[in-house]
């Protein structure tokens, strides 16, 4: 066997899977602690107010990185889906299932800070913009998948379920994003955020780190959720009942 | 305009949001921890020592 | 697979499509309820929003489009509902026949019963809502390439609910999000020919999007029936 395929075959046993994620789990959180400290230092400290929007841009340094992860998070949970239906494996599913209220969150706080930042920018709350209406039916996708999971009662067929569905919607996105794009063309189009080709390296170096510390922070919620279902459904097991009676992590 | 109040709050909501979705996992697994280790007492209790079910 | 199945996978097209048309017209209230409720919604309109003509027109596309998706996913609810409960999928499965293609003519007899009857409608609907007339036959082509689209996408949905608890009320939710193109483009398209502009273009995109919907939902569907049944 393959050292590769090995390594596949580890990550799919939830024994190995629960010991290894319980050690990654402590550093995946100090790795966001001190890139979330630097970078909230660098943007709402270090960096300049922009020229037009002032100090309201600030609100970037939360917002883009969470619109980039619930993005990210829709492709990755899909991944893991296609992992589930094609090789049932059964510890992608649980990922798979545990990726969708962390990206459900990602995604809701970019629409509250992006309604927020609109309200300085564009004087109203909402703005029926390209951005934030993908984003909005991003969040219905993310709804969608945890609903139908929610109602199954058991747990493998729902996984399998839910992961059609995240595939089903990762071939729709770019659809639904170009016609979104598209459709918001028609009507006036507003959008905040910075123009991609002039940022001050002054502004994209604290974006950067923000976007860094989001991915650990996925990696650290992902793995503690997954974790939390694999005893609950395993708890029968005897490598549950071991890591369970251990008390401790 | 004053723009601290949106940026404060926008910052306040993501802390909320994350923190809720960091900590909810770990509260469950306390919870789920407890009970087990709670009904393995009684259910050892009632069978000795030895007893382990074997499902 | 099986040397006992003699007839090709395809074979098994036809009969289910009479079959279903057969059913339908068996159950005419079933066909006429999401059209009524098609109705209803439209005409509910005037009534919450305003009678005035020029108000109605600005907004007739949009809302028979959205009528109409409504009505689709009500009529999509019971989609693969009866088929689950009588054994049927659990049938085609077993049968060696491609439940991928089965899904097809299913989702034809459906759209034949279902669809087709929004097209004919939207002329009514339109004048109703006071849709100037250069719109009314591209109203009518967006609905006619646009709902064999909502009922494709609809039946994944519906296939994925058909074995879970409370399956109808979460049909819309899966859906909807899936439907935004397609009411993006039909709307987009009806909105350009009242205005005198082209419209190809959204024609045309809507026409992919049924030629995609055809290849691509009929997997979806069988692999979500074979979910069903596991």
């Amino acid at each position: 066997m393959s050292r590769l395929k090995r390594l596949f075959h580890q990550f799919g046993s939830p024994p190995w899977f629960y010991r290894f994620s319980g050690k990654l789990v402590p550093w995946l959180w100090v790795a966001f602690a001190l890139l979330a400290a630097w970078g909230l230092y660098r943007g709402l400290v270090v960096a300049p107010a922009d020229y037009q929007q002032g100090e309201s841009v600030r609100i970037m340094y939360i917002h883009v990185p969470s619109a980039w992860m619930s993005w990210m998070v829709y492709a990755v949970m899909a991944g893991f889906g296609i992992c589930a239906l094609v090789w049932r494996v059964r510890v992608a599913e649980i990922l798979m299932i545990s990726s969708a209220p962390v990206g459900a969150a990602f995604t809701l706080v970019t629409l509250v800070s992006g309604s927020l930042w609109g309200r300085p920018t564009w004087g109203t709350y909402w703005v029926w913009d390209a951005r934030l209406t993908s984003e909005l039916v991003l969040l219905f996708l993310y709804l969608g998948v945890i609903g139908l999971y929610n109602a199954f009662d058991e747990p493998r067929k729902a996984a399998r379920a839910a992961s059609l569905l995240a595939i089903v919607g990762l071939v729709n996105l770019p659809i639904i994003h170009y016609s979104v794009n598209w459709w918001n063309t028609l009507h006036q189009p507003a959008s905040i955020g910075l123009d991609g080709s002039s940022i001050h390296p002054s502004m994209l170096w604290p974006l950067l780190i923000m976007a860094a510390a989001t991915k650990f922070y996925y990696g650290a919620c992902l793995l503690t959720r997954a974790r939390n279902r694999l005893l609950e459904q395993d708890r029968g097991k005897r490598w549950a009942r071991e890591a369970l009676a251990e008390g401790g992590r | 305009m004053n723009h601290a109040p949106f940026i404060w709050s926008a910052y306040a909501v993501a802390v909320i949001v994350y923190a809720w979705t960091a900590l909810a996992p770990v509260w469950r697994a306390r919870r789920f921890r407890a009970a087990w280790q709670a009904r393995e007492k009684v259910m050892g209790r009632s069978r000795g020592p030895t007893g382990t079910s074997e499902n | 697979m099986n040397a006992t199945v003699t007839t090709p996978p395809g074979k098994a097209i036809g009969p289910i499509f009479r079959r279903d048309l057969k059913l339908a017209f068996r159950r005419r209230s079933e066909i006429l309820q999401p059209l009524i409720f098609l109705c209803v919604v439209v005409s509910l309109f005037p009534l919450g929003v305003s009678p005035a003509p020029e108000r109605l027109a600005t907004m007739a596309q949009g809302v028979i489009w959205i009528a109409a998706l409504l009505a689709t996913v009500l009529s999509l609810d019971t989609f693969f509902r009866d088929d689950w409960e009588d054994g049927s999928i659990e049938q085609w499965a077993v049968s060696g026949h491609s439940l991928a293609l089965i899904a097809v003519a299913r989702a034809a007899a459906h759209w034949l019963v279902a669809g087709l009857p929004i097209v004919l409608l939207s002329p009514l609907l339109a004048t109703w809502m006071q849709l100037p007339g250069e719109g009314v036959p591209v109203l009518a082509a967006t609905l006619a390439l646009g709902t064999p689209v909502l009922a494709l996408v609809g039946a994944i949905g519906s296939a994925l609910t058909v074995g879970a608890r409370r399956g109808g009320q979460l049909l819309s939710l899966l859906v909807f999000p899936l439907y935004v193109p397609v009411l993006i483009m039909a709307t987009g398209a009806t909105g350009a020919a009242v205005d005198g502009l082209p419209y190809n273009g959204q024609l045309g995109l809507m026409a992919a999007m049924l030629v995609a919907a055809v290849t691509l939902a009929p997997f979806a569907i069988a692999a979500a029936l074979r979910l069903s049944l596991e």
